[in-house]
């Protein structure tokens, strides 16, 4: 309860009943809620009251989900909130597309309550991780990857990865339980301006992961969408 | 949806090999002449296809292009006929195509868009390329032929459309319903009066999904123009007299003064299926009491005018801005998606009414005022 006590967390929706739900779940967690079923006062909301995380409707009357999310990333004050899209529609291209614009997360409908307990906390522990030196030792049960000397060890025995993979690796493990796009691997573990398809990221995906072995599971794959590393070893 | 397709096809292999003989012209005076006939009555086939055809010989001179293709191309044939293909069809894609089959006697087949000529609006074309055979098998050039597919892929992004409104729809309601039931299965320590609202919420969450559902097998069965419609002489006066007994309990709660205006000595015979024609009047006069504020007026109102009966549901309500009164009839368009909801509506009543008014071979008007009202005229055919 005292991770979450304080907590502010904005709910944009534009179903009352959902926004009653997701109110009532957060709530019982700990979590201060405030919310709207309209997006321009979203938006205000998110400059007004700051919040640490927004859950995101796509589709919304006034400002569309999307709208808002560009918005809060390209302003300097709100761009450290962290987004969780909320979707009906589960179309990939829109989940893409927030992902990209910088959302941490997303649900689609109808999605348990318990659930989004959970994405909301694990997206906040995120946040606080992240806030972290990234040097040293990062350990992903059988997984331990260090940082400094440039080498993965899986139970154990070393193994050899490329620089992408290596980069590719490191990028998702740091955010374990977070969706990574193609082109967010891309721009992460290739580099910005160079010229790779998404395709190629499969590639070195699928290289990376047959050198995992027995540990090739925590890259799990979403399809439509990119990749995650599963958190807690993938044992929650 | 396959089947313009499949006709584009075998119109074109047909076509190859009736054009080698009609192209041909050649043999003693009798066979000219009855080759000639056959030509003759090829080119008024080709002419009358929807399809746009040009043919090239091993050189790439075009032999005949239909009058589809002059339209596509914005062409005449008569200059065309004789000239390199390449000053016709200005188009490195449909060229390529050509050469390759003209190279490979393999047929080609994409789909492009084609810029238009003269102020036209781009077309998305099936282009399909054919070798052209002549009689003893040997390859003497190629046929093209242009499909226009432009109505179809909207109406195939239509229906997806459609698919992505009805789906979006029905994932809401049920999103509800599952977070608060298991909410509720999850907390077993939740007060009572928290517990009584969540339920009644699940409930009409659960009617609002069931009229969704009403709606939208009333709005397949009547957009469906290969079902048949009853057609049996009904007076229309006693139809609204029912739907105006079924809306009055609902007027009442808001204090609407709901007013019949029929008069009472005529009958309005007109030839319609009885439940159809009851779904327009259910529609207008729900609609017209949801959108009116408590103390307002709803008036329906019947008359003949030449050959047709005239039904105006005209309320008292907050009206229509002009922006949208184009769009009403439009599936899951609205005007205020919150408004629409919280009131019950599904989106779909008012494409609905239109269907119906249509497949009884009659209409359906809107006339809006913001802050005044609205009043919707139903226009049918008068029985003989």
């Amino acid at each position: 309860m005292n991770e979450t006590k304080g907590t502010r967390i904005l709910v944009v929706e534009d179903e009352p009943d959902l926004r009653e739900v997701i109110r009532y779940n957060l709530q019982g967690e700990g979590f201060e809620l405030i919310g709207t079923g309209d997006g321009e006062e979203g938006w205000r909301l998110v400059r007004e009251q700051h919040p640490q995380l927004v859950l995101l409707d796509l589709m919304l009357p006034g400002m569309d989900g999307l709208e808002i999310c560009r918005r809060m990333k390209e302003d300097e004050a709100t761009r450290g909130i962290a987004v969780i899209m909320v979707t009906a529609r589960g179309e990939e291209s829109d989940i893409v597309l927030g992902l990209e614009l910088g959302a941490d997360d997303y649900v689609t409908k109808p999605f348990s309550p318990r659930e989004l307990v959970a994405r909301v906390k694990a997206v906040l522990r995120r946040d606080r991780r992240e806030g972290e030196a990234a040097t040293g030792r990062l350990v992903a049960d059988p997984i331990v990857i260090d940082r400094d000397r440039h080498e993965v060890k899986v139970d154990d025995r070393r193994i050899d990865l490329t620089p992408t993979e290596f980069r590719l690796l490191e990028a998702l493990a740091t955010s374990p339980g977070r969706v990574f796009t193609r082109e967010q691997l891309i721009r992460q573990a290739i580099g910005e301006g160079v010229v790779v398809t998404e395709r190629n990221v499969d590639v070195h995906i699928k290289s990376l992961r047959k050198k995992l072995g027995d540990a090739r599971g925590l890259i799990e794959t979403i399809r439509g969408v990119g990749y995650r590393f599963l958190e807690d070893g993938g044992k929650a | 949806m396959n089947v313009p397709l499949l006709i584009a096809g075998s119109v074109g292999l047909l076509l190859g090999v009736s054009l080698a003989m009609f192209l041909r012209r050649e043999g003693p005076d009798t066979e000219e002449s009855a080759a000639a006939g056959e030509g003759a009555q090829l080119a008024a086939i080709l002419a009358s296809m929807t399809e746009g055809v040009v043919a090239v010989d091993r050189e790439q001179m075009v032999l005949h292009m239909n009058a589809e293709a002059e339209r596509i191309f914005d062409r005449r044939s008569i200059q065309c006929v004789g000239a390199p293909v390449w000053k016709i069809i200005r188009n490195p894609e449909i060229l390529d195509m050509l050469e390759a089959t003209l190279d490979t006697g393999l047929e080609q087949e994409r789909e492009m868009l084609i810029p238009s000529s003269g102020g036209a609006p781009v077309r998305r074309m099936e282009v399909r390329v054919a070798a052209l055979r002549q009689g003893d098998g040997e390859r003497g050039g190629a046929v093209m032929v242009f499909h226009d597919v432009t109505r179809l892929r909207h109406l195939e992004s239509v229906r997806r459309d459609f698919v992505a409104n009805v789906s979006h729809e029905i994932k809401t309601p049920v999103a509800s319903i599952r977070g608060m039931v298991e909410t509720m299965l999850d907390d077993r320590e939740m007060d009572p009066d928290t517990q009584t609202r969540f339920l009644q919420r699940v409930f009409a969450q659960t009617r609002r999904m069931g009229r969704l559902i009403d709606d939208l097998l009333a709005l397949s069965r009547f957009e469906d123009d290969e079902l048949p419609l009853r057609r049996d002489r009904i007076d229309m006066r006693r139809t609204i007299e029912e739907a105006v007994e079924q809306i009055r309990p609902a007027a009442q709660k808001k204090e609407l003064c709901l007013v019949a205006e029929l008069p009472s000595d005529e009958s309005f015979p007109v030839e319609a299926d009885q439940e159809a024609l009851r779904l327009v009047f259910d529609n207008l006069l729900s609609n017209a009491v949801r959108y009116t504020p408590e103390g307002g007026r709803v008036t329906v109102s019947l008359k003949k005018v030449g050959k047709q009966v005239w039904s105006e549901v005209s309320d008292t309500g907050i009206g229509i801005e002009e922006e949208h009164l184009d769009r009403i009839f439009e599936r899951f368009y609205r005007v205020d998606k919150a408004r629409s909801r919280e009131l019950g509506g599904t989106g779909l009543g008012l494409s609905i009414v239109k269907h119906i008014t249509a497949r009884l071979g009659g209409g359906v008007l809107v006339q809006s005022r913001v802050g005044e009202g609205s009043s919707f005229r139903v226009h049918l055919p008068l029985a003989e």
